[in-house]
């Protein structure tokens, strides 16, 4: 019997926002911080937290600067992260699978 | 978004949809390529004196250092060196412009396209086709006492060898994650090596417009954006009926000028009717 396909979800992936930040971030060389904010429409400090959470488990890269006198943060994803939003994808086509039949 | 998985699914193919509209800005590089293509014809005209040997009986003719896009017809004096380095310098400025330009709108729309990809094709595009069809000629000449280009039976298994050792290539660099440096470089280099197979067959000397095409079919899949794409497909057949045919000798004139003119226009409208398509979306969006 093959493993049921919640086995195959990740539990710092498996949050919506934090697939919402990981799905931006797959389509782009790197995405600014305001952009993810306005995107998701999450505060400040939500996002900040559920990016710190994605960067220490080695699936976002963040990169910090200044537009002129403007801090702005920008975060790319890691060979890592993609690895980690397909497998997430897949299990959860597969739940939506097992469920169709 | 919500929670349950296909409802997540779905949330998540929107936000990937709306994420690639916001990043498209594909209107600049397509007017930017158009620009190249329509000064070109400018330059055609201005063939130089052919050169004399020191004895005066010789005519010696420069065939210039990137003959690949030399108009052969209209070179019978000698090498129209400016039209080559117009194509050379215009080509590698639009591809670092338009590179130039997603990082700039990178920083006002929040969202960078990743152009790594389309850079690479294109190079390998510029190269394979200015510098691998001379070498490559230069060592069938060489070793097989023939051209290539009169010799299909030579050319045409080293051009499916190279696209099927690309293809191996890139489908082991994405495949294995070890083999991603190795895989880019063989996939780069055996890309090159069809290039310039291909470059062959480009007898009318407008190797940067088939260039060109190579370049936005690679920037269409980098945008996944299906107006590049179809831009970008006619876009490569009216280029690659310019290189062999073309529309301009059959305007009956002697002017250089108005027969690239005639040749290059075609090509040229299908990106202006597709960069101002791209402007009007984009407006539209914001």
């Amino acid at each position: 019997m093959s493993a049921h396909p919640t086995n195959g979800l990740n539990d710092v992936v498996h949050q919506r926002h934090r697939l919402g930040i990981l799905t931006i971030a797959a389509e782009s060389k790197r995405v600014e911080f305001g952009y993810l904010r306005e995107a998701l429409d999450l505060t400040n400090g939500n996002l900040s937290r559920h990016i710190t959470v994605l960067n220490e488990a080695g699936l976002l890269d963040i990169e910090k600067g200044y537009e002129g006198r403007r801090p702005r943060t920008w975060v790319s994803i890691t060979e890592t992260g993609r690895e980690a939003l397909a497998a997430e994808m897949s299990a959860l086509r597969a739940l939506v699978a097992r469920h169709d039949h | 978004m919500s929670d349950s998985p296909a409802e997540l699914l779905d949330d998540l193919r929107q936000l990937r949809r709306k994420v690639r509209q916001d990043r498209h800005g594909h209107a600049f590089p397509l007017l930017l390529f158009a620009g190249l293509i329509l000064v070109a014809p400018v330059l055609y005209g201005s063939d130089p004196w052919p050169t004399m040997s020191p004895d005066g009986r010789h005519v010696l003719i420069e065939r210039g250092p990137f003959e690949v896009f030399e108009r052969p017809w209209v070179r019978w004096g000698g090498s129209n060196v400016l039209i080559q380095w117009y194509w050379m310098l215009g080509l590698v400025t639009c591809f670092a412009a338009s590179a130039w330009w997603y990082r700039r709108r990178a920083d006002v729309a929040g969202i960078e396209t990743d152009t790594r990809g389309y850079l690479t094709v294109a190079g390998a595009a510029l190269v394979g086709m200015v510098f691998g069809e001379r070498l490559l000629s230069h060592i069938v000449s060489a070793t097989l006492d023939t051209s290539l280009y009169s010799r299909p039976e030579i050319n045409l298994p080293i051009m499916i060898g190279a696209v099927a050792l690309s293809g191996t290539a890139i489908f082991a660099g994405t495949r294995w994650r070890r083999l991603r440096v190795i895989g880019v470089f063989a996939a780069a280099l055996s890309a090159m090596v069809a290039f310039a197979t291909i470059a062959v067959y480009m007898i009318n000397g407008l190797a940067g417009l088939l260039i060109i095409a190579v370049a936005l079919l690679a920037l269409a899949w980098a945008e996944r954006s299906l107006l590049i794409a179809v831009t970008g497909v006619l876009f490569t057949a009216v280029s690659l009926h310019a290189n062999l045919q073309g529309v301009g000798l059959l305007v009956g004139s002697s002017d250089t000028r108005l027969i690239a003119l005639m040749d290059v226009a075609p090509p040229a409208a299908v990106l202006i009717i597709g960069g101002v398509i791209a402007l009007v979306q984009s407006r539209r969006a914001a």
